[in-house]
């Protein structure tokens, strides 16, 4: 395994919004503007298990390149320099012109973009869903877009030899663990207690001084990829059948009323 | 002779009932320590002596009779109300201690709008105090980040500091009258009156006694007028601390009284704000009538921006930013959890000093810290407190505790910065300790603190408590090693 590229975003802390700042502006948007950002909890989980998967590839004699990504503006680049303090290779902001904000699909096509610019990951680990939106969606819409496998709700990740990774995840009541070979993307779930390793400030003087330079995708490049042509209504029927008034107690409830 | 164990819990039991007495072994390990010792307390490891019982006391005649018990049989007894004390002060630094806990002392007594104080028993918490005084238009002034949880006894004997003292001062500034039980059975009431000059002010024997001399169970302070609507805030960013105290300096010396004037440097304001960068942060607000709450304002912004290298800060973000800085029961269990995972902990250390030297204190302990004690992931503090003649400084510090066991992180890590902390303000003639306590943390340097005036500590300690059974080891330490004074 040579790289993962992590993805995460930066929120406001929600709970530092009191009762009475939850009202809607003019743009119908909660104004956060003042309120201290953290990362995503999910993504926070995510990042976390890089370097975990890297302390193992440590373990088996292999060096792999962390790489860490953002769409966002500036007050993610201390997030970002805490990653390079923290030992990853790369890490970028992408500072997109749109708004991206309850917009998965301008989202993944913007990583998509990033992937594309970039050397494909062995693995792309990311949060399930974030803070803000919470649509769930650009996971699951990248790996279709890359063609690759999609992971979700992964509560754990161990790097096995020969490149394989043993995947933990909730699945239908229970957990699933099966070890995966290849290029996929792990959806980070709920793993409570997890937090991000914090650098020591001589790591943050070595390290974490880098300049961040954000990476500019323009978002309107993708809109033309799918372009809707024409729409139906789905039907959708019930498994039933339409009794008239006149058949419903001789034919389908005397027989039942009689058995009561 | 000591008393056994199982005669100390059956005296306790016969004077308070069985049902007050708890003796309950995980209750016994949470009560020997508090969060001076953090990082064992969420390891769950207890390495300070067990003590016999926790009892909660109802009455001041309660608390006499365990006291007296305690002292006839030269039991170690330890103070207790809110539990947020953070410098070992609630230790119980000798075998088989009774921990007393007022907390169930819990009634407001009076209310006295005309003579504008009121009367509660200790274990009144603060906040359903203030939040019951705001609902008719009346606040304590006291808003000690530990508000949350903190009790008015505990708070009383640690000498606390609200957020608002700039404008309100601090808890000895605001007690009236108290009631204290002393060891022997005294019960001394001392009543309330605006001011006497009738020898020394004996409340001060009794105010920051940290539980060392007496037991506190009632207290009289003021209250004001609750006036929010005419709050007003400011924020600035500023390039250089040095010039950050001096501005602090100027608003003070020209007479202004902001509730709250702070200085963060840029690593602490990091921890706060997004948007400060690689700023200093200076934070006012005027409180009060509108007429003086505008003319603070106004006069504290033509001081501030007569600086160099100050930007303005939307005052709407200092408002709602503040409206969240208190810390709860929510925000200790989190932060619990977030140790766990990242064996990464932040701690703080607060000291005073002159307006000539606080910048020194606060630059040389950050530089030495920073030089001397491994696995540093945050220097920096903020100035919370300021006066005609100098300002606290508020040190905020973060480690990650690498390779050494929860037992050990104390020494490796905590008490040297602690060490290097007052070593600094010593050698600049500041106080160790501006607002919570010595306790046993600090207490190891009460000599270099006090200098010839230990006398009179020593005479007090002496005098009250003779049979040497109020809350051992905090002012004074029981035990004192010369050579390594910072390894205990």
């Amino acid at each position: 395994m040579k790289s993962i590229l992590g993805s995460f975003k930066v929120v406001p802390d929600l709970d530092l919004l009191s009762t009475e700042d939850w009202e809607p502006g003019d743009n119908h948007l909660v104004d956060t503007s003042f309120v201290k950002s953290m990362l995503n909890v999910f993504d926070e989980s995510a990042l976390e298990m890089m370097l975990k998967l890297s302390d193992m590839g440590e373990g088996l004699g292999t060096s792999i390149k962390l790489n860490g990504v953002t769409i966002g503006n500036k007050i993610c680049d201390n997030y970002l320099k805490t990653l390079y303090a923290l030992g990853f290779d790369r890490a970028d902001r992408i500072e997109s012109d749109g708004d991206v904000l309850f917009e998965p699909g301008k989202t993944t096509a913007i990583m998509k973009d990033y992937i594309d610019r970039n050397e494909m990951p062995d693995l792309i680990i990311m949060g399930s869903k974030s803070a803000d939106n919470a649509s769930g969606c650009v996971p699951l819409f990248l790996a279709e877009e890359l063609k690759i496998p999609c992971v979700t709700s992964v509560i754990n990740m161990e790097l096995l030899e020969n490149d394989r990774i043993r995947v933990t995840n909730l699945y239908d009541g229970g957990t699933q663990i099966r070890d995966i070979q290849g290029a996929f993307i792990a959806v980070i779930g709920d793993v409570p207690g997890t937090y991000l390793r914090v650098p020591t400030l001589k790591d943050r003087m070595k390290r974490g001084k880098k300049e961040i330079v954000p990476v500019s995708i323009t978002s309107e490049d993708r809109t033309g990829a799918h372009t809707l042509v024409n729409s139906y209504p789905v039907i959708e029927k019930r498994e039933g059948i339409i009794v008239s008034k006149e058949d419903l107690y001789p034919f389908y409830l005397k027989e039942r009323m009689m058995k009561l | 002779m000591e008393l056994q164990k199982e005669r100390i819990v059956e005296e306790l039991i016969n004077i308070l009932g069985s049902d007050r007495v708890i003796t309950d072994e995980t209750v016994l390990k949470e009560s020997s320590l508090d969060r001076y010792r953090k990082f064992e307390q969420v390891h769950e490891i207890y390495t300070q002596p067990m003590p016999a019982a926790v009892v909660y006391v109802e009455s001041t005649d309660e608390v006499k009779k365990v006291l007296m018990f305690a002292n006839e049989h030269g039991v170690n007894v330890v103070p207790r109300t809110g539990q947020s004390a953070i410098e070992g002060g609630l230790e119980t630094a000798k075998e088989n201690s009774i921990v007393v806990d007022g907390s169930g002392m819990n009634k407001v007594l009076k209310i006295d709008k005309y003579n504008m104080q009121v009367t509660v028993q200790c274990g009144v918490p603060l906040q359903e105090l203030d939040d019951m005084l705001r609902e008719q238009g009346y606040t304590t002034g006291h808003s000690p980040q530990s508000k949350p949880l903190a009790q008015l006894g505990g708070l009383v004997a640690t000498r606390s500091i609200g957020q608002f003292s700039t404008l309100y001062g601090g808890i000895e500034d605001m007690v009236v009258g108290l009631e204290a039980v002393f060891p022997n059975g005294e019960v001394c009431r001392v009543k309330n009156i605006p001011r006497r000059a009738a020898g020394p002010d004996i409340r001060h024997v009794v105010i920051g006694n940290e539980g060392a001399l007496c037991y506190i169970t009632e207290v009289t302070i003021k209250i004001f007028k609750y006036q929010p609507e005419n709050n007003l805030f400011l924020g600035y960013t500023i390039d250089n601390m040095k010039n950050g105290f001096d501005a602090l300096r100027a608003v003070m010396v020209e007479g202004f009284k902001p509730s709250i004037a702070r200085l963060y440097d840029a690593a602490d304001a990091s921890l706060h704000f997004d948007w400060s960068g690689d700023k200093n942060v200076l934070i006012f607000m005027a409180e009060g009538p509108s007429g003086i709450t505008n003319a603070t304002a106004k006069g504290i912004d033509e001081i501030v921006k007569g600086f160099p290298g100050v930007d303005t800060v939307d005052s709407k973000i200092i408002e709602k930013w503040f409206a969240g800085l208190n810390w709860g029961p929510e925000e200790i269990a989190e932060e619990k959890l977030e140790i766990l995972a990242t064996n990464n902990i932040g701690i703080t250390t607060e000291v005073s000093g002159c307006w000539d030297c606080i910048y020194e204190i606060y630059d040389n302990a950050c530089k030495r810290i920073m030089e001397e004690v491994p696995d540093m992931t945050l220097m920096g503090g903020h100035s919370s407190h300021s006066y005609i003649n100098g300002t606290n400084m508020y040190f905020v510090y973060y480690y990650n505790v690498v390779d050494c066991t929860p037992e050990e992180e104390i020494n490796k890590y905590h008490n040297q910065i602690n060490r290097i902390i007052c070593e600094e303000v010593i050698k600049y003639g500041g106080s160790i300790v501006h607002h919570h306590g010595l306790g046993k943390a600090r207490a190891h340097y009460v000599w270099e603190e006090y200098g010839s005036s230990f006398y009179i500590l020593d005479t007090l300690k002496k005098a009250f408590d003779p049979n040497g059974i109020m809350n051992m080891g905090t002012l004074i330490p029981i035990k004192h090693n010369e050579k390594h004074p910072w390894e205990f």
